[in-house]
């Protein structure tokens, strides 16, 4: 497997991450050419490649299911690249190929959430199966791709530990000047905190090497520990011990115990070969081995932010000793905001699932939606673009089944039978705003207030003209509301558009709702950056 | 099945044979230059074994460099890759780089600890041995 990460990772983490990022670009290929009739080379070539590399892994992985599948698809785009049938219908080859995507999609949430179920998909292979001689028969050719039988080599992912801690502490803990043997002194601090919990500590020799109390006089020993009893507890054994000055003890997350000590990256960047662990001297990569593991949590990062970030630290190092102080701040604010910017991640992904979104939903409905998307280079805090992940989803749903009128209706309202919702993304003022945009029917006003009214939301005798538009509007926040009489799997369980506020009001942020009757609505969410 | 099992931890080692010894008789090593030597053994009398199983970090000589022993003996031997012996690692280590450099030195399952025993039977059947 390919990888630019300096340090290496776990397998089942760099799985789950290189895989998704296969499928999210399987995806937005799918997706972006969607109305054309013709495959090209390059999307041909694209397709078949990343079905066969994720064969591959999961090949090696033992994901048996998702390697049936991705065989067969794989099979299925070799035929079409090798013969290119004349009269393939691409629309539903991309519809089997999303099918897939899918499919491998759900499998990795599983994989990630470290479920054992497995869902069948014998169904959907045999589906592509026939679809595979149906078209193969057609053009009277041989079917199968090759496939050259290596040694088979298979990596099976160790039993996760359930993480059972009710306290995670990280402790260090300071000797009076002149205590004596502190090393072993930390030993049995540790044994005796050991009942309790998982320990990890640092320096960790302190068994066998005595210079190891020169670094605890010096800076302390710590203490990582996943632990059944409280603050209260750990600090009365601690506290048996009479050299000890003092013990710092603060409460920490399971996160950052199974990370570890960070013996200094420098270290686990060597090179290892066999012999390195060989037991006797203490291996380098001993933070790797000792403690639970320094698991990190993988970014996509823009090489661009990469490259500007060197270039200001190679051009600070180069004027440090002569320029003026100032010259040195200001280059040194210049890295810290490029360091902080490299979190943040565009919001194309994301648009581009709402794009899918439409895509599917609008033909279930049977009704014909384009979608625009404007400034999805947009970049934010991945924690937040997942925070709002879903009320974003659940807004678009609604412009799609509410907004967007038939075709018919369109038509006799003078309208464009193809209906329009653009997506918006832009930062202005300290905030990002996001909205969503319909062409359809827009928010009615009477329809709401009577609707408000059945559900008693409002008092029965409450008159049209007695709410101001953003109050009328603000009824559809209301948990439990909903205009449409049908509820189907988009929406309309009106469980939605409450949580869609909270969930933004929680980000410091809010929902606002502009609308005319008969034109469209637009859903524009305030977020605090 | 014959199976060759090195593992320098007393507890570990322990459970690994009881566990291994459900599939065939199995042998054990306390260390990587032990493993490669009872091997050559096995060879020598024409009774060689059908899975070995590794452990990494092991006195004298490691798991990987008991893996490239291993397969060195089969290619002096002129023992083609696809009738190699079929050699597990079993260690606690996961991250990509070790996996790779197991499989780059042929071997044919890696499991990391613990031991997910339901994958590893079905890996054990995947390759024919059980």
């Amino acid at each position: 497997m390919e990888q630019n990460l300096s340090d290496s990772e776990d397998m089942l983490e760099l799985y789950v991450f290189e895989n998704r990022k296969l499928i999210d670009d399987l995806t937005g290929l799918c997706v972006e050419r969607k109305g054309e009739k013709e495959f090209n080379d390059a999307e041909l070539k694209a397709m078949f490649r990343t079905m066969h590399t994720m064969k591959g892994s999961a090949s090696l992985m033992m994901y048996d299911e998702t390697e049936r599948l991705t065989h067969k698809m794989e099979d299925v785009m070799f035929f079409i690249r090798e013969n290119r049938p004349k009269d393939i219908d691409r629309g539903k080859t991309i519809d089997y190929m999303l099918k897939v995507c899918d499919y491998i999609s759900r499998d990795i949430d599983r994989i990630e959430q470290g479920k054992r179920e497995v869902e069948d998909p014998t169904e959907l292979i045999e589906s592509l199966d026939g679809f595979l001689r149906e078209i193969s028969e057609n053009n009277g050719a041989d079917s199968t791709a090759e496939n050259k039988k290596k040694t088979t080599q298979i990596y099976v992912a160790p039993v996760k530990k359930k993480a059972g801690y009710p306290h995670y502490f990280r402790i260090i803990i300071t000797y009076k000047p002149g205590t004596q043997m502190p090393n072993m002194r930390a030993y049995r601090t540790v044994r005796a905190l050991g009942k309790f919990g998982e320990t990890v500590y640092s320096p960790e020799n302190i068994i066998y090497d005595n210079s190891t109390s020169d670094e605890i006089m010096k800076d302390g020993f710590s203490i990582l520990i996943g632990s059944g009893v409280n603050e209260m507890h750990i600090r009365s054994v601690i506290d048996t011990d009479d050299d000890v000055l003092k013990a710092d003890i603060f409460a920490i997350s399971a996160a950052e115990f199974s990370r570890g000590f960070n013996r200094g990256a420098a270290k686990s960047r060597k090179e290892l070969a066999p012999g390195d662990f060989v037991v006797n001297s203490v291996p380098d990569m001993s933070s790797g081995v000792m403690s639970p593991g320094i698991r990190g949590s993988l970014i996509p990062v823009d090489a661009r932010k990469l490259n500007a970030l060197y270039m200001g630290i190679e051009e600070l190092e180069r004027i440090v000793n002569t320029a003026p102080r100032e010259e040195a701040i200001k280059i040194l604010a210049e890295i810290k905001a490029e360091v902080l910017s490299m979190k943040k991640v565009p919001l194309t992904k994301t648009f581009h699932r709402m794009n899918r979104l439409i895509f599917d939903a609008s033909r279930k409905l049977g009704k014909s939606i384009d979608c625009v998307m404007e400034g999805e280079d947009t970049e934010l805090d991945p924690e937040i673009i997942e925070k709002i992940a879903d009320p974003l989803m659940h807004i678009v749903r609604n412009s799609v089944d509410h907004g967007v009128e038939s075709e018919e209706e369109r038509r006799a309202a003078g309208k464009n039978a193809r209906g329009r919702i653009t997506l918006k993304a832009e930062e202005r003022g300290g905030e990002v705003l996001i909205s969503v945009t319909d062409d359809g029917c827009g928010l009615n006003r009477h329809n709401i207030l009577e609707k408000a009214k059945e559900r008693g939301i409002i008092p029965q005798g409450t008159k049209e003209d007695e709410l101001s538009e953003k109050e009328v509007y603000d009824l559809i926040l209301s948990p439990g509301f909903s205009t449409s009489d049908s509820v189907n799997e988009f929406s309309g369980r009106g469980v939605g558009m409450d949580v869609v506020v909270s969930s933004l009001a929680d980000m410091g942020g809010k929902l606002e709702i502009k609308s005319i009757c008969g034109s469209g609505t637009t859903m524009l969410m305030h977020i605090k950056v | 099945m014959r199976i060759l099992l090195a593992e320098d931890d007393f507890l570990t080692r322990k459970f690994m044979a009881n566990f291994l010894s459900k599939y065939g008789e199995c042998d054990v090593t306390v260390d990587g230059m032990e493993a490669v030597d009872a091997f050559m053994m096995a060879v020598e009398e024409g009774e060689p074994y059908d899975l070995v199983c590794l452990d990494v970090m092991m006195p004298v000589m490691d798991g990987y460099q008991a893996l490239a022993g291993i397969r060195n003996i089969e290619k002096e031997r002129g023992i083609a890759e696809e009738d190699g012996v079929k050699i597990i690692m079993a260690t606690a280590l996961n991250d990509e780089k070790n996996v790779k450099m197991a499989f780059d030195l042929g071997c044919t399952i890696y499991s990391g600890k613990p031991i997910d025993e339901e994958r590893f039977e079905h890996a054990l059947e995947k390759l024919g041995l059980i």
